[in-house]
């Protein structure tokens, strides 16, 4: 998105004690419109009405009618509108690398794969060819974790990958089974 | 411009080349943070040239933004999610670690604020007896954290001391027989201690905190004895004491004692006076730690209470008043609120502070235990019990086991709530990943666990602390005395063997 704050222009309807701004859900995104609208709610009552695909019509009245006027609100709203559509298309622009950096974290916090500076510390191995032996170690590692990730798949609900609902006994009664 | 600040109208954006991040107007200059804890202080001007896309390879700030995840085609996925886990250590720990043990609901003061709900000191009827501690224990030792923190708190725990030595050994004895690691804190007012229970207290490492509000004067307005007298100086005897024979005893260096101050209404006055009495009596930090609208605190707010901006100026004022004196040398006590925030702004590690976490510290960091064996989500959650309303009760120890308590409805709601992503603006804030929402403060105060952050004292409370630190970190003066200050933390932690970050603060 690029942007230089070229869209139309919109006018509030002020009164003494209101501002409505009629608002293109389309071209705005629903998502700023709201973000907008819930940011303004420490100075204003803030209603909402139209439709949440076509028109929305957005009603802002002063909590404090002393202290800020219709038309201030109307501008404060309309400034962090433009923010959050630039917040809103930042965010669903990085959705995906942010999933796959946290399933990352997830790995490495599991010990599934090493932490950046554990490789680093170990340059000398990553140079030289493989053994047998390492490759078949490295290919029982994937097969684990592809089974790992494919019980987790299976699961719909209530998955505990990290066994945080066992009580500490039945934790140490699986390390014993498994000869830990 | 709301609260969360907006971009300049008008302002130039290319969003193609942004990487996932938030970022704050600071006045004159702006605040870049990322989910992976990374930070940048730009310029203005830079931050348009940002926005703009205009931040050429050739730039000096392009390996800067590089390097620390805000450019999208240019991100180091390995390191920024070795980041991710070190910034959130807590998130990968198996449960709960700290425990807090409510011995006596009995106290001999009663405190202008206090949030324990308290009983007086004839109800024994509210003391935990020595079963209901042995099965609290059990459970306690039943969760899967392979680190354990057990803290005393009350009412005043040394008017149940029986049931303290009992929990105190029976712990000791069952985390020698599983190899569990176990950590051991006592919060008193200190008005009951003896040279006897202080010998038991050190033989079995149990370190020891209290409440020290400040000078007499104030200390003694918020913290009365019932029926009348003065606590303050029996605090200070007994702090005094314990420093001299912790300095005596090298073994004993790491049980030296700590203290906690609440701000109060009356606490305004008195910035520097608090900070010189703590300097006076040689404790190493001061916890300037605002007051919640929780328990009486919230019938008397209009007497004790303030606005959440009143706060943030106090801390403000407190804060260059410590490093004033960093500064000139003639102290170098530090600042606890910022001490954890630097912790995890400068070096990117969790330092284990319960309310600051997304998800909060909420049953996944903490669990409070009542007299009587109820469980609850944290000691605030239990203190809302006590004015009649059960909603973060999550369990019993005497009947219920850990399954169930991970697994309650409670606990479910408390996570989704506290997770900083499910908040509107917490999710667009440049504190988000230092950040943290309480749901038991949002529930007394705005009667929703998620509450209303643009209305939230708690946010506006955070907000101003953290913008105060981040001025600080850019005023080079004050910076050398944070780093100093993260220094000696490091060290202190590394000598003593004894908590590592990213474990439970001992003492809250």
């Amino acid at each position: 998105m690029k942007s230089k704050n070229k869209s139309k222009k919109i006018i509030p309807k002020l009164t003494s004690a209101h501002a409505a701004l009629s608002l293109d859900v389309k071209t705005l995104g629903l998502e700023a419109v709201y973000g907008a609208a819930y940011l303004m709610m420490d100075k204003a009552f803030v209603s909402l009405s139209g439709d949440r695909a076509g028109k929305v019509v957005v009603s802002l009245r002063a909590k404090d009618p002393k202290a800020v006027k219709p038309k201030a609100l109307a501008e404060e709203f309309l400034l962090d509108l433009e923010s959050q559509k630039v917040r809103w298309a930042v965010a669903k622009n990085n959705l995906p690398i942010r999933e796959h950096i946290a399933e990352q974290a997830v790995l490495i916090a599991n010990g599934t794969i090493p932490a950046p500076s554990a490789a680093a510390a170990a340059p000398e191995a990553a140079a030289e060819e493989l053994t047998a032996e390492q490759r078949a170690e490295i290919e029982k590692l994937i097969s684990e974790v592809e089974s790992e990730i494919k019980s987790m798949n299976d699961k719909k609900v209530a998955a505990d990958p990290k066994g945080i609902k066992a009580s500490w006994e039945e934790k140490q009664e699986q390390g014993n089974k498994a000869g830990l | 411009m709301s609260r969360l600040t907006a971009l300049a109208k008008g302002a130039a954006v290319d969003t193609g080349k942004l990487a996932a991040f938030n970022f704050r107007d600071m006045g004159g200059w702006h605040l870049l943070t990322n989910d992976w804890g990374q930070f940048l202080m730009l310029s203005t001007e830079d931050f348009h040239r940002f926005m703009a896309g205009k931040v050429a390879a050739s730039d000096p700030l392009y390996p800067e933004l590089e390097s620390r995840g805000f450019l999208k085609d240019r991100l180091d996925f390995p390191q920024l999610a070795a980041n991710y886990v070190k910034r959130s250590s807590f998130q990968w720990f198996p449960g709960p670690s700290l425990h807090m043990i409510v011995v006596t609901l009995r106290c001999n003061q009663k405190c202008q604020y206090c949030h324990s709900s308290v009983v007086d000191p004839s109800r024994t009827d509210t003391d935990m007896d020595i079963a209901t501690a042995k099965k609290t224990v059990d459970f306690i030792f039943s969760t899967p954290n392979p680190t354990i923190c057990i803290e005393f708190q009350g009412g005043e725990p040394l008017l149940n001391w029986p049931v303290v030595k009992f929990i105190t050994e029976y712990a000791q004895a069952k985390a020698k027989a599983g190899n569990r690691k176990l950590l051991m804190a006592l919060v008193c007012n200190f008005t009951l201690m003896t040279e006897d229970k202080l010998d038991f207290l050190f033989d079995h490492h149990v370190s020891i905190c209290t409440s020290l509000d400040g000078p007499a004067e104030l200390h003694n307005k918020n913290r009365p004895f019932l029926g009348g007298g003065e606590a303050q100086p029996k605090v200070v005897h007994w702090l005094e004491t314990i420093q001299e024979r912790c300095n005596a005893d090298p073994k004993k260096k790491y049980y030296l004692p700590g203290a906690l101050m609440t701000t109060t209404r009356f606490s305004f006055d008195y910035g520097p006076q608090i900070v010189d009495l703590y300097v006076k009596l040689g404790l190493e930090q001061i916890f300037l730690r605002p007051l919640s609208p929780i328990g009486y605190a919230k019938r008397v707010w209009k007497d004790v209470g303030y606005e959440a901006e009143e706060f943030v100026r106090f801390y403000e004022k407190t804060l260059d008043y410590i490093i004033d004196l960093n500064v000139s040398g003639k102290s170098d006590i530090m600042e606890r609120m910022a001490l954890i925030l630097l912790s995890k702004i400068v070096k990117g590690e969790d330092p284990g502070f319960m309310d600051l976490r997304s998800p909060a510290g909420a049953v996944l960091g903490c669990l409070a235990y009542n007299y009587n064996g109820e469980i609850f989500v944290s000691d605030e959650g239990r203190m809302v019990d006590h004015q009649g309303d059960p909603i973060f009760r999550v369990g019993d120890a005497t009947k219920n086991d850990w399954t169930s308590v991970i697994d309650h409805p409670t606990t479910r709601a408390c996570v989704t709530a506290s997770t900083l992503d499910n908040q509107p603006m917490c999710q667009q804030c440049a504190y988000k990943p230092y950040c943290g929402v309480e749901p038991v403060f949002h529930y007394e105060t705005q009667k929703s666990v998620f509450g209303q952050m643009p209305t939230s004292g708690w946010c506006v409370s955070h907000m101003g602390v953290f913008d105060v630190i981040f001025r600080k970190l850019r005023d080079p003066r004050s910076r050398k005395v944070m780093d100093k200050w993260l220094e000696r933390d490091q060290c202190r932690w590394q000598e003593s063997g004894n908590v590592p970050a990213g474990e439970p603060e001992a003492v809250r």
